[in-house]
């Protein structure tokens, strides 16, 4: 919804107040002292979840104007200027031999139940009151599945807490490939540097600081990734949006279900969790077992391969993880609890110079083994808002999906990034709440994208304009920089214009998104590339014209078609007492049943393990798009609108993101294998996601530890409960 | 709770109601889904440019329809504009040019659209890194009903 860009005086303090309004309603229905009930029963939602059209209230209400989108007065720059500061690449996270020395306590198949003192301000907690110290629930069905086969070899410790100063920042480059930024000095949480410091409870992020974290990972090299959750005790203490408890989510990791990061699988402050990903590759049971096709395989350190079992067609490698904490993941992620993952293969190796006719010699660069960083950059694109303080600003009440007005990258606002004459890959996440992308060139020079979501594609496709990217999609692509000067800039632009969270309203001319006419500020320029230098060695790295193709389907019969409808008008028949059931209106609806309110207890589909499937989803209706995102194993498009000559070449390849587009309907294949337990699917739009676009999906092999249904847990902090899951007809 | 203003007003009876209007609204049975119309559209234009200018001509296909908005009635112009039937000759060398990649947009319905976007171009047979970018010009005439492009001119420099 757009308004005057210009408001005078009066109207931007009634919206100001409106905000204000907002947020002690906000606050208190993020502490849990009002239910969404009640506002609606005092009228200040509407039954269709919009928030109730009241002067002083609703910003958009005559005469109480405010700046689009995000509700509030425009976000204050504080005198910044636009690519006045340089972006810092991502903070690597350390990674510690031996997990099971390391770590302290050693971690374990079986959660770890040896119980501590709860805090007392931790809800539902008196003095005394003792829980265990792992979040994981308790018991078989959520112990690490095929620990003894895949014990960890490599440790990641994170924490979530609040903001803090970074002084252990470690980009894993030097500093002419990091724009020069000096990694010793303390780096403070802030989005730019002539922004205010955030407060500790208005930024959560992975170890409390920025740039933003990213893990190294590589195939046939298991990882535990020991989570602690630090964030305050007291509920309240948030700064009006964010929920303490957390759940973490690799994104799209093919791992058993209890390192999944499942909704309802949280844990609290005080507490950790340990995820153990094994880094296989899909299919490690059924193909290539013997481990004998070179092409599925890791580096070894030393410039050549371990071969793995597996399909190496199913290799992945641009991976993120993130809060999944049901109801608040859209405040957590938009809060800073986001990260990304790159994962290293013996095709996708991450050193352009290593030729053994398996690595594709993607840019990187070639002083280590794998992993090189220099010329592959991780790019977080993510719009925030902040009141007129600074400090980070979020509106719970735009069910929509939440817009900011400030677009950043790695968590700056509007950075530079200083580039050599030569090619760089870029592994682009959108980690926004609602707002989708379309970027281009501002010279509308080509690119070429190599990957969608973790996944390479078959081939290279070369664009002017990539495709809209949306929540939690990733497009990593190649950028030529030779073609330019030493001395030249061009920048990267968003051509997507949105009015709302909805979806994205208008895709813009380049000329259009740079006249500074649209009226959504997240359109325009974002990011700035200076070319600074020659490369000191030559360019070596490649853009093969093959790179991963589809894993090959034709033999594997499809052994059931699942229908389903993503929409609006959902029902809750279960109860939300206890938090495992939402009363968000968005829903899921599976063969033509009801519209259903996500409810982490219901289980809507059950497949076989060991099948394919194909799964039908349609859009339900032409005013919004909605990012599917389908956990577990990678997927493929196999038409849009029942024709798969309407999949464009940058879609098919794998994918865990489908974007629906409006009123559309596309159908996926799916393979259900290697592991169990329960899983989800649903709207990425993470507004659309917390108000119950989601639904539960488990695996069903009829014996332990797949039971089916398997029992729902019910997270408390003295400890979790389980309850008995209710099961849909027909799954 | 702060309250930096009166929050309610007499005004809730008539909230509530419409709150019920829009639960009745929302609860109506979903709108048909659009279906796809096709049409090929002549396209003629030079792009300028280092190493040589290039001619293009050819057959764009165009692809459109309305998705229908059961919740706010206000229904999408789903588009996809394909010109990998253009085709593009050296003015010097006279060596062929292929265009790759459909575009595809969404918007907002009217009954009339231009509609700009570049898309990128290289020597047949070349590789990656030599491709160029154009623009792309399309007049569109719409059926605000079907969504089936009536009229439709195009152009590319």
């Amino acid at each position: 919804m757009y308004l005057s860009s210009k408001p005078s005086r009066m109207r931007l303090r009634e919206a100001e107040n409106a905000r204000r309004n907002r947020l002690e309603i906000v606050k208190a229905f993020s502490h849990g002292q009002v239910t969404r009930r009640e506002l609606l029963k005092w009228g200040l939602f509407t039954a269709a979840g919009a928030l109730a059209w009241k002067h002083g209230l609703n910003p958009f209400v005559a005469s109480a104007h405010a700046s689009i989108p995000t509700g509030a007065p425009s976000s204050p720059l504080f005198g910044v200027q636009p690519f006045s500061t340089p972006m810092p690449r991502f903070d690597l996270i350390p990674r510690h031999p031996n997990p099971l020395v390391f770590l302290n306590p050693a971690p374990t198949r079986l959660a770890n139940t040896t119980q501590h003192l709860c805090d007392s301000r931790l809800p539902g907690v008196v003095a005394g009151d003792t829980g265990p110290i792992e979040g994981r629930p308790p018991g078989e069905i959520w112990a690490h599945q095929r620990w003894d086969e895949y014990l960890p070899q490599i440790a990641m410790e994170v924490t979530q807490e609040g903001a803090k100063t970074n002084t252990v920042y470690n980009p894993g480059v030097a500093p002419q490939h990091n724009s020069g930024i000096n990694p010793a000095t303390p780096i403070p949480v802030k989005f730019h540097p002539g922004f205010p410091t955030q407060d500790p409870n208005s930024v959560w992020t992975f170890n409390g600081t920025i740039p933003p974290k990213l893990a190294i990972s590589r195939y046939g090299e298991c990882c535990l990734m020991r989570d602690h959750n630090r964030l305050p005790y007291d509920v309240t203490q948030n700064n009006g949006f964010g929920r303490h408890t957390l759940t973490t989510h690799e994104h799209n990791g093919h791992h058993g279900a209890e390192n999944d990061g499942f909704t309802g699988a949280y844990f609290y402050p005080g507490q950790f969790y340990d995820y153990h990903w094994p880094w296989v590759l899909a299919g490690h049971y059924s193909i290539n077992a013997a481990a004998t096709d070179i092409r599925a395989s890791t580096p070894n350190g030393s410039g050549g391969l371990i071969k793995i079992p597996g399909d190496w067609h199913e290799t992945m490698s641009t991976h993120w993880f993130h809060d999944h904490m049901f109801e608040h993941t859209a405040e957590n992620v938009y809060k800073g609890n986001a990260a990304m993952n790159n994962i290293y293969s013996g095709l996708d190796r991450g050193n352009e110079a290593i030729n053994d006719g398996v690595n594709l010699r993607l840019p990187s660069g070639t002083a280590k083994d794998s992993g090189n960083l220099e010329y592959d950059v991780n790019l977080m694109i993510a719009d925030k808002a902040f009141d007129q303080d600074g400090q980070l600003l979020f509106d719970l009440f735009d069910r929509d999906g939440f817009l900011g007005d400030l677009v950043t990258v790695n968590l700056t606002y509007r950075p530079y990034f200083e580039v050599e004459r030569r090619k760089y890959r870029f592994r682009i996440l959108n980690a926004s709440v609602a707002r989708f992308y379309k970027i281009m060139l501002s010279d509308a020079s080509p690119m070429i994208q190599i990957a969608n979501d973790g996944n390479l594609l078959p081939r290279p496709v070369v664009l002017s304009r990539l495709d809209e990217i949306g929540v939690a999609e990733r497009y990593d692509i190649v950028i030529d920089f030779s073609r330019y000067s030493i001395g030249e800039k061009v920048q990267m632009v968003n051509l997507l214009e949105h009015k709302d969270g909805r979806k994205p309203e208008t895709s813009l001319s380049l000329s259009e998104a740079l006249s500074g006419r649209s009226r959504d500020p997240g359109v325009g320029t974002f990011l700035e590339f200076r070319v600074v230098r020659n490369p000191a060695q030559p360019d070596v790295s490649q853009v093969p014209a093959t790179l991963i193709p589809n894993p090959d389907l034709s033999a594997i019969p499809v052994s059931r078609i699942r229908r389903f409808k993503m929409g609006r008008g959902a029902q809750q028949p279960l109860s939300t007492a206890d938090g495992s059931a939402s009363e968000g209106e968005w829903g899921t609806s599976f063969n033509g049943g009801p519209m259903l309110a996500a409810a982490y207890s219901r289980v809507s589909s059950a497949p076989q393990y060991g099948t394919r499937e194909v799964w039908i989803v349609e859009n339900g209706g032409g005013g919004w798009d909605h990012p599917l995102h389908i956990h577990f194993e990678e997927g493929q498009i196999l038409s849009r609108d029942g024709s798969a000559s309407r999949v464009p070449a940058w879609e098919r390849g794998r994918k865990d993101v489908y974007r629906l587009r409006p009123g559309g309907e596309i159908a996926i294949s799916l393979q259900f294998r290697d592991w169990g337990g329960m899983f989800m699917q649903h709207c990425h739009n993470t507004t659309h996601e917390d108000h119950a676009m989601l639904m539960r999906w488990e695996i069903n092999d009829g014996g332990a530890p797949f039971l089916r249904p398997l029992p729902t847990p019910i997270p408390r902090p003295q400890g979790v409960i389980f309850k008995d899951s209710v099961v849909l007809k027909d799954v | 709770m702060k309250v930096y203003r009166v929050l309610l007003s007499p005004a809730l009876l008539a909230i509530v109601l419409a709150g019920g209007w829009v639960a009745w609204w929302t609860s109506a049975p979903a709108q048909a889904a659009g279906t796809w119309n096709t049409i090929s559209v002549p396209v003629r234009g030079v792009v300028a440019g280092k190493a040589e200018t290039v001619r293009f001509s050819g057959q764009a296909k165009v692809e459109s329809k309305i998705a229908p908005d059961p919740d706010f009635n206000r229904p999408t112009l789903v588009l996809t504009i394909d010109l990998s039937g253009v085709g593009g000759e050296g003015a010097q060398s006279r060596a062929r040019y292929v265009i790759s990649g459909p575009e595809q947009q969404n918007r907002s319905v009217t009954d009339w659209y231009l509609l700009e976007f570049d898309f990128p171009f290289a020597r047949s047979g070349s590789d990656l890194p030599t491709t160029r970018s154009g623009t792309a010009t399309f007049a569109l005439t719409v059926d605000t009903t079907t969504g089936a492009v009536t009229s439709a001119s195009a152009s590319i420099k």
